[in-house]
């Protein structure tokens, strides 16, 4: 992946040398590159904000007493997949490097939410002694909030007046609480031995933690917008930009996670987690100003 | 000997027949230490709106021709160029309306470089407005170039086409606005032409090209070109012209010697330069200028009026002029051989028409029509139409002149008006009254028909008691078979 994007900045750096301002004798420019000024004020800023799509994965992989790989028809396995919807809002400043090349540089507020839930087996143990007791069927449903503050500068490449792709990294960091919520619910015949499922009688369990949210990580931007223009020195972009995270992401809050867990007699490990979004945003720019 | 000396005056007559009278090449005046090109002349060719570049920022200049120089007036300063690169002007013979181009302009655009129109007003250039999805594309439109009536306009534009490169599209002026541009495919090839220009004749062309085959880089190409938009007769202009570096805008001045082109050939001055070529050696037809002055009847104040020519032969209006707010001063181009009417109208103004005859032969190519118009006023009397002798019936070349009655008594419905009919000397003295007066019900009753309430109009026969001219010659006599308006209140 990371040849990837340097192949494509090094692509665009070398292209990038070889454009210029087009003129009213010049289509394409001076030949020799001339000048690189691109517009009146080749500054804008803007306004940005919009839904994001959240995507969290991880790998989990089971292992029965020997060490060996299994399967099972675990409750835990919810942890496996969440997604849901959060808004994000920001500003940017975007400069027009020549014709076709600019940077946006973006400020973001980027809220992430996202949650599953899955019928599974869990085990029962006695509350007292630790012993397992035997397995039963029930609901475990997550819900995971935290929010970053994302610094994202990105290359802007024209491909029309209107059209334009975006590609650059994320660097983003948590900021504010992370809440995380899990809520039990137990099979109508379970019987409840286990002091994290609810209690005998009662039907469901709610859980909730929350913590300070200091981790960070980085991520890469990939988008395309179509710029609308609503009025004088006024355009709006819709944009929609696919935000891959590169670094794994430890999600600490969530129960179990990296940790061995069992499950009657089998193991649980989960790795590799990850968090992307898709982004769909609005976004309003003011440019000659 | 003496044979020798007989033959090779004979070779050098030969090369002098072949090659022409040299042609002396030389910068004008106007370069600036940038680029300098895109010499826009207006049909006298004694004002030039050329492209000046400094520092990569393009802006249309304005040049007059004093004491046979060329000399820098000032840059425009409006709207015109406001945007990131401005430039390439081309005029109207009038020198009232301007098509340019550029990029990123304040005024919205529909992609790259597009083509914009902007009106002279009150001596400043305003009211900017883009061509349209007719002409403009979102690539990249430029280097217009306006027939002397107006109503065809080439440029070039590197959208796709069926050749490769930049090509030369073109547009005509309608009813409804400019039409949807189509290819010159006569000209273009799959290499890149560009700065079309037609001269005033509206049949000798020129454009550049670097297609291969020339002296190198862009050179300038001769053609001439038909009404179908055929263009035919191509050369290259040579190497009096062409350089291996870049020419481009070869602009022929109308009824003159003198052409002017660029081009980048190393110089004192930077890259572009703009450089007479006298002789012109692709010359165009003459053609017959018809220029004036438009003034207030009362106190000779200069009035900046629409002005309409038509070709009476056909109907076909062929120039929609302005003349100037400042100076009150108008040009137009006319074919020889031709009837035409040359209508001024104002607001606040009654509208000027006049009938006028350029002759096939004629030997004058500077015709000057000076206009007055007389303000809206009661007891306003001005002259209407013709008729044939002892005839009432409207002449077909009236028409446009009664449309144009008919829009004045729609613009000002307060006005009543008198038609008095009169006759020529011929005849007796109640039949001429009663002719009169038939000529003026004929005029009436074109109006009534064409929606005028009749009690806004009266009408009275003068017989040949007021002539307007007293002469007995045929001339004197088809002026005084007339019918006249008179205000009688606003």
């Amino acid at each position: 992946m990371k040849k990837i994007v340097l192949i494509i900045i090094a692509a665009s750096l070398m292209t990038m040398s070889s454009y210029s301002q087009e003129d009213v004798l010049r289509p394409n420019g001076r030949a020799d590159g001339g000048f690189t000024k691109s517009s009146k004020n080749p500054w804008a800023i803007g306004l940005e904000g919009g839904l994001s799509y959240n995507m969290y994965g991880a790998d989990l992989n089971w292992f029965d007493s020997f060490g060996d790989p299994t399967n099972a028809n675990s409750v835990f396995n919810v942890f496996e997949s969440f997604s849901g919807m959060s808004p994000h809002f920001g500003i940017f400043v975007d400069y027009d490097i020549n014709q076709m090349f600019g940077l946006h540089l973006k400020l973001i507020y980027n809220s992430i939410s996202y949650g599953n839930d899955q019928d599974g087996i869990v085990d029962f143990r006695d509350s007292q002694t630790g012993l397992y007791l035997g397995t039963g069927i029930a609901n475990m449903e997550v819900t995971e909030k935290y929010s970053f503050f994302n610094i994202e500068p990105n290359l802007r490449i024209n491909a029309t007046d209107d059209l334009y792709f975006l590609l650059g990294p994320s660097f983003q960091f948590g900021m504010g609480t992370q809440t995380s919520d899990i809520i039990y619910t137990e099979n109508e015949d379970f019987v409840t031995y286990n002091s994290e499922l609810p209690d005998a009688g009662q039907s469901t369990k709610a859980e909730s933690a929350s913590r300070d949210f200091t981790e960070s990580r980085i991520a890469l931007n990939i988008g395309a917008g179509y710029k609308f223009k609503v009025g004088n020195n006024l355009y709006l972009a819709p944009q929609l930009v696919y935000n891959l995270g590169l670094t794994t992401y430890d999600d600490a809050a969530l129960e179990n996670i990296n940790q061995q867990m069992t499950e009657g007699v089998k193991i649980l490990n989960i790795s590799n987690q990850s968090v992307n979004q898709i982004r769909l945003s609005i976004t309003l720019w003011f440019e000659n100003l | 000997m003496k044979n020798l000396s007989i033959y090779i005056a004979l070779v050098l007559a030969s090369f002098s027949l072949a090659f022409g009278q040299n042609v002396i090449v030389s910068p004008i005046g106007v370069n600036t230490d940038g680029d300098d090109f895109s010499s826009g002349i207006t049909l006298r060719a004694n004002e030039m709106y050329f492209t000046a570049d400094k520092s990569g920022e393009q802006i249309i200049y304005h040049a007059k021709l004093k004491n046979g120089k060329w000399e820098i007036v000032k840059k425009i300063d409006s709207d015109v160029n406001s945007g990131d690169q401005n430039g390439s002007a081309t005029l109207t013979p009038d020198g009232q309306y301007m098509i340019f181009a550029s990029y990123e302009h304040n005024v919205d655009g529909l992609g790259r470089t597009d083509l914009y129109s902007a009106r002279k007003v009150d001596g400043s250039w305003t009211d900017v407005q883009n061509l349209g999805m007719a002409v403009n594309s979102k690539y990249w439109d430029s280097q217009p170039s306006l027939t002397s009536d107006g109503r065809t306009l080439y440029f070039v534009s590197d959208r796709p086409a069926s050749s490769g490169g930049t090509n030369i599209f073109y547009s005509e002026r309608t009813r409804e606005g400019w039409s949807k541009a189509k290819e010159l495919t006569s000209v273009n090839t799959d290499s890149d032409e560009m700065s079309p220009f037609i001269a005033a004749d509206n049949k000798t062309f020129t454009y550049s090209s670097n297609k291969s085959g020339g002296e190198g880089g862009f050179d300038i190409y001769f053609a001439k070109i038909n009404s179908s938009k055929n263009a035919f007769d191509f050369k290259n202009a040579g190497a009096a012209i062409n350089t291996e570096y870049d020419e481009h805008f070869y602009v022929v001045a109308a009824n003159s010697e003198t052409a002017f082109f660029s081009t980048n050939k190393p110089s004192e001055k930077a890259n572009f330069n703009i450089y007479s070529a006298v002789p012109n050696p692709h010359v165009a037809e003459d053609v017959v200028f018809v220029h004036g002055t438009v003034s207030d009847i009362d106190d000779n104040t200069p009035l900046g009026s629409d002005i309409t020519i038509t070709d009476l032969t056909n109907g076909q209006v062929v120039a929609n002029l302005r003349s100037d707010d400042i100076t009150g001063e108008y040009s137009s181009v006319l074919t020889a051989g031709r009837n035409y009417s040359i209508t001024a109208e104002k607001e606040g103004y009654l509208f000027y028409s006049e009938n006028f005859n350029i002759s096939s032969s004629i030997t004058n190519k500077d015709i000057t029509k000076d206009i007055t118009l007389s303000k809206i006023a009661k007891g306003k009397t001005r002259l209407l139409i013709f008729f044939d002798f002892d005839k009432s019936t409207l002449q077909n070349e009236s028409k446009p002149e009664l449309a144009r009655l008919t829009k004045f008594m729609n613009d000002n419905p307060n006005v009543k008006i008198e038609l008095h009919g009169h006759t020529d000397d011929r005849g007796a003295d109640d039949y001429n009254k009663n002719l009169s007066l038939e000529r003026a019900k004929a005029v009436s009753t074109y109006l009534s028909n064409n929606g005028i309430q009749s009690g806004r109009i009266g009408t009275k026969g003068f017989g040949k008691s007021q002539p307007l001219i007293v002469d007995t010659t045929e001339e004197a006599r088809a002026k005084n078979r007339r019918v006249e308006l008179v205000i009688v209140s606003i």
